[in-house]
């Protein structure tokens, strides 16, 4: 909402400098912008009239115009504008002027005809941002006249950003009644004369659905000319308002709206067949608005009948077949109220935000409806002429907003705000807000007025004397420590201890959203779609992610185009799987990696990162945060790795998560050609970790014996550690596979591993025979189960 | 064997003193003391005559015999120790490096700027007493709107670009459903906060359609305004390290009354005025209030006993207010070369 000054002073006088008023504002809950200037016109800039107009000589598209000056000057005017014509009264700018944007004007031979001046445009003139062509004044002014005072001359504006539940502010009035308030001004407004009818001419209303409109006011006013031009005053004042002037018809309801806040709408009288009835649509009525929109209504929307069914949608926009034209000389004035709820279920349907139903759902002052149509006849009378028959007032009191005494105590007041207001505090503020207000028991009663939809509890009058008094007059209490925070207990894995592993690791995080394009995701997850949305930004996010991957991998992309060649990047959130209705959100850990495993070297060869690398990572992520239980990596497939090089991870006999190399059709797609490995581990069933329990460690040497065996090339090597687990005994505290090796890595069919078996005893030293023992017992198992030959050194 | 003279068993020592300092390297050394020495050598052969002598002889020559072994023995000792020296010298000259060239280790990776942002938010609240919850992201009507007093059709509505999975389950548009479903398991006294994703169906320079905010909520039988104002002014005085100034200004949230925005003092010019804080001296940071009565009755706590405040932060924008990140879409691109910039 922008407000002038000039207007907002017709409305209150206040003793505080208009360039204060938006600060006092802020601070009484209204956002209001800074001040800027409408500036003064320059001396030079007077009303003119164009006399002839004839086409230039040498330029198409330029006028030379005859200009009467006034003071018996007469110009030579070169113009380009359009709309110039001969008899219209402009702004002229004489030479040696210079305008607002600091162009200076002088007499110019324009393509061999002299200027002697220019006619301006309203952004010439510093009145608006954009004009389309040049400044058309009200015709009665005199040639020579100045023009500041005409158009009120200089001003000042600003703007007012309302919160939804200030709808009372959206007018000149709301803004004036507030700066009464918070200036301790007075609120005054033009007086409202009534109109006497002068002719009989009437139409009955009827109100079929009073609880979402329990008040129509109307009028009829015959014999007015249309295409009226409206006067300078309104036009400016819309302008400075950003609404465009039509014609003075028009203009009349949207300045009263404006003025006001209550919406108003004019049928052609002519095109009324019958009376108004105002009631719910049937099932698949139609109506066609005034801007062409086709609605297939239903029982849910109120419309403005008349005999023929719905002319307008009720309180949100008119229709198109009772339109006012070039062509009415009949009108029907309509100022209504209108249910907030009723309102704003149909404009949301419809997706329509017009002015009205932006007012009308946040709640139109209902005491307005007969004002605006007195102001706004008086109005048409003066512009566009016309006959007014008698104010018609159809309204149905009982269902009208109840405005109920609400009781303010005291006490609470200082419990909600922590500081005591003092009586005369409150008592002023409620009078400086011209609330009906009574003193009561350690209290107050207040009743709000007809404006303020938004006072219906306790709670709304504190925060109105909250907000008059000034925020900043209330103590701060510094935090004392109310309840110990709980702290995660030891023993779940915390995720800030994850993120610093990878960290560590060489990973940096990334945040990518949470919905992703459902190709990608098709392609990682095999076919599989994702929960979708309804209304997406854009369709590479049109549905919610079942993996972490789609997001990483792009990521992981982008920065590869960029020309990043080692890069690691993890990323924490949810994930969305199953249907809307059944879905599972669940925390997962991803990852995803490529280029160096060494980062570059200046003594070795680079080596490009490999699964185990990787399987290397999510092991010190698992086992690294004491998880406790058996991790084991199980090959499988999955449609977003390489067959061969995926595996899922098992923790406790339990699938937690993936790990693979990412397939070659992933990275085509993906414009990638260094191989890429991912990983994604179900945060949610890794957190259980083991608390650290201490055990003496054996003071006795331990011995180890390394054990070399030749096995199928088939054989996984998980299967002889088992193998060895089991047949070692409990002396073997520790087993690593120190070698692997094949004769030819291509096409051997048999490989040899060397494990290293490392024995201890907690009760006595061991001897070479316990472990020649132990070595026996696994040499004849593995040769037994296996198919493990012992390898002769 | 003869027995030496005393003459010859000068020589010996002589020539034996001369060999031990002759010796090079540890390995010449140890020639020349198994030639002196050893079981066969020059001054043992020597000690193995004293049995042979007539009993009176033997004394002095025995004597005289050890002497020699014994200042052999100390000369070879202290050459060996000098050699030893001058072998590790030359080690240790063989072994300089140039310490300049690079390390080994793996550049460590790095923490995203909101997760980085958020542990610090973390850290002060929790000293606060506040405990940390958490919420579903794709959340129902009830809960991101009904229940935080925004029905349907109500204009707050619009002020929530809404993405929507079916007409009554949404991506949660704030952090505040968090709230609810705190209340709803938990009774009062309540200090919590709640961080998470959100989502808005905005794209442009200053919006993304997704961002983080961080929730906090208290309520006790006796929480005011004022406390509100004490922990926001502390949170963020703490948060930017600085005696900031911070005000409160009346605004409307559809779940709290009385509702306010927390501007602090600009801090690139320290309040003066500048492009960043749109020449007012002041930065819009969060959102405040005290609970909203029905917010209390669709959770089912008694509003006469309770009262309560919540406010909600964005974090990215703290995290662009802190580093001087002056662009809200870098955060999504997860360029390294952002990323880095944060370690």
């Amino acid at each position: 909402m922008i407000i002038s000054e000039n207007w907002l002073r017709e409305w209150v006088d206040f003793d505080v400098s208009f360039d204060d008023l938006p600060a006092l504002l802020t601070q009484a809950g209204l956002e209001t912008g800074v001040v800027s200037i409408v500036p003064a016109l320059s001396e030079g800039i007077v009303a003119a009239r164009v006399e002839l107009v004839t086409p230039h000589p040498n330029a198409d598209g330029l006028s030379v115009c005859e200009v009467d000056g006034g003071r018996q000057k007469h110009y030579q005017i070169v113009c380009g504008a359009e709309n110039v014509r001969a008899g219209m009264l402009t702004a002229l700018a004489t030479p040696d002027t210079v305008l607002a944007n600091g162009q200076q004007i002088s007499n110019q031979d324009l393509r061999g005809v002299i200027s002697e001046g220019m006619l301006c445009s309203g952004n010439e003139l510093g009145l608006e941002d954009q004009s389309s062509g040049i400044l058309e004044l009200d015709p009665h002014l005199t040639p020579g006249q100045m023009l500041d005072k005409h158009l009120q001359l200089p001003d000042r504006v600003f703007e007012v950003e309302l919160t939804p539940n200030r709808g009372d502010c959206l007018s000149i009035l709301g803004v004036a009644r507030e700066t009464a308030t918070v200036t301790h001004g007075t609120l005054k407004g033009p007086t409202i004369k009534k109109v006497e009818s002068e002719s009989k001419k009437t139409r009955s209303i009827t109100l079929d659905q009073p609880d979402d409109c329990p008040r129509y006011v109307g009028r009829v006013l015959s014999g007015v000319s249309p295409n009226t031009r409206s006067p300078d005053i309104i036009r400016e004042r819309l302008r400075r308002s950003d609404v465009r002037s039509v014609d003075a018809l028009v203009d009349i309801t949207n300045y009263l709206m404006l003025e006001t806040g209550q919406p108003m709408h004019a049928f052609d009288n002519d095109r009324l067949k019958g009376g108004i009835v105002v009631r719910r649509a049937s099932s698949s009525e139609q109506l066609t608005l005034l801007d062409g929109q086709e609605l297939t209504l239903s029982e849910d929307n109120l419309v403005i009948t008349d005999g023929s069914g719905p002319i307008a949608l009720g309180g949100i926009k008119g229709g198109a077949s009772t339109m006012i034209s070039e062509r009415t000389s009949s009108l029907f004035l309509e100022a209504a109220s209108f249910n907030p709820d009723c309102i704003a279920r149909t404009a949301r349907q419809f997706s329509i935000n017009s002015d009205a139903a932006h007012r009308f759902e946040r709640g139109v002052d209902f005491n307005l409806p007969a004002l605006a149509i007195e102001r706004a006849s008086a109005l048409v009378i003066e512009l566009c002429g016309g006959t007014p028959g008698p104010l018609i007032d159809q309204t149905i009191p009982q269902c009208l907003p109840e405005r109920r005494s609400i009781i303010l105590r005291q006490a609470r007041l200082k419990r909600m705000l922590g500081t005591t207001v003092s009586t005369q505090s409150v008592d002023s503020v409620f009078k400086a807000a011209q609330f009906e207000c009574a003193p009561v028991n350690s209290g107050w009663s207040v009743t709000p007025p007809s404006y303020r939809y938004d006072l219906t509890g306790e709670h709304d009058l504190i925060e109105e004397v909250a907000r008059l008094v000034g925020y900043d007059q209330f103590d701060s209490h510094p935090p004392s420590v109310r309840v110990g925070a709980q702290l995660a207990p030891e023993g779940i894995l915390d995720l800030d201890r994850v993120k610093d592993l990878l960290v560590g690791l060489g990973y940096f995080e990334a945040i990518t959203y949470s919905f992703v394009s459902s190709e990608l995701q098709g392609l990682v997850s095999g076919g599989e779609k994702g929960i979708g949305l309804q209304n997406p930004i854009a369709a590479q996010f049109s549905e919610m992610r079942l993996t972490l991957l789609p997001g990483l991998l792009n990521a992981l992309a982008n920065n590869a185009r960029r020309q990043v060649r080692d890069i690691r990047l993890f990323e924490t959130g949810h994930i969305f799987q199953g249907t809307l209705k059944q879905r599972k959100e669940q925390h997962y850990i991803g990852g995803v990696i490529t280029g160096s495993a060494t980062g570059t070297r200046w003594d070795q060869s680079n080596r490009e990162i490999d699964f185990f690398d990787v399987k290397g990572h999510v092991e010190s992520l698992v086992t690294g945060t004491r998880s406790g239980k058996l991790l084991r990596f199980v090959e499988s497939e999955h449609s977003a790795y390489q067959s061969g090089q995926c595996a899922d991870l098992i923790l406790g006999g339990i699938k937690v998560g993936q790990i693979g190399r990412v397939s070659y059709e992933l990275l085509r797609q993906l414009d990638l050609e260094r191989p890429v490995y991912g990983f994604e581990i179900n945060f949610g069933l890794i957190r259980e970790i083991k608390i650290p329990s201490y055990t003496a460690s054996s003071r006795h040497p331990s011995l180890s014996r390394d054990l070399s065996f030749i096995f199928p090339c088939q054989v996984s090597s998980q299967t002889i550690i088992d193998a060895i687990r089991e047949s070692a005994g409990e002396l073997l505290i520790n087993l690593e596979l120190i070698d692997l090796y094949k004769e030819n890595p291509e096409t051997s069919t048999k490989k040899s591993l060397t494990f290293r078996l490392t024995l201890q005893s907690n009760s006595r030293n061991l001897k070479d025979e316990d472990a020649d023992a132990v070595a026996r017992s696994v040499i004849s198992h593995i040769d037994a189960e296996h198919d493990g030959v012992l390898r002769s050194n | 064997m003869e027995k030496n003279s005393n003459a010859d068993l000068d020589r010996l020592l002589k020539s034996g003193l001369s060999d031990i300092t002759h010796a090079e390297n540890s390995k010449n050394l140890e020639a020349v003391r198994v030639q002196l020495l050893g079981k066969q050598g020059s001054v043992t052969s020597q000690l193995k005559v004293i049995g042979s002598l007539a009993p009176e002889d033997r004394s002095a020559f025995g004597a005289a015999v050890n002497r020699v072994r014994a200042e052999l023995t100390t000369a070879i000792e202290s050459r060996s120790l000098a050699i030893v020296e001058v072998e590790r010298q030359i080690k240790i000259e063989s072994q300089r490096i140039d310490v300049t060239l690079p390390g080994r280790g793996l550049e460590p990776g790095g923490l995203h700027p909101v997760t980085r942002t958020l542990r610090k938010i973390e850290r002060i609240f929790l000293r606060a007493g506040f405990n940390i919850a958490y919420g579903p992201e794709i959340e129902d009507d009830f809960h991101n709107f009904e229940a935080l007093n925004i029905p349907k059709n109500h204009p707050a509505r619009a002020m929530h670009d809404t993405f929507y999975l079916d007409p009554e389950t949404v991506l949660r548009t704030h952090t505040s459903p968090v709230q609810v479903r705190y209340l709803e398991n938990n009774h009062p006294p309540v200090n919590v906060i709640a961080p998470g994703r959100v989502y808005r169906c905005d794209s442009d320079v200053t919006h993304t359609p997704m961002f983080h905010q961080l929730e906090g909520l208290a309520v006790d039988t006796d929480i005011s305004f004022g406390d509100l104002k004490g922990i926001l002014i502390f949170f963020l005085q703490e948060f930017f390290e600085r005696d900031l100034p911070v005000r409160f200004r009346p605004s409307f949230f559809p779940f709290t009354e009385p509702s306010a925005e927390v501007d602090m003092g600009c801090v690139f010019c320290d309040g003066a005025g500048c492009r960043i804080c749109g020449q007012s001296g002041w930065l819009e940071v969060l959102g405040c209030g005290m609970v909203h009565p029905e917010v209390f009755a669709q959770v089912g706590i008694d509003n006469e006993r309770y009262t309560g405040y919540a406010f909600g932060l964005g974090i990215e924008r703290l995290t662009m207010l802190r580093y001087g990140v002056n662009d809200l879409r870098v955060f999504f691109e997860n360029e390294v070369s952002f990323l880095r910039q944060f370690t």
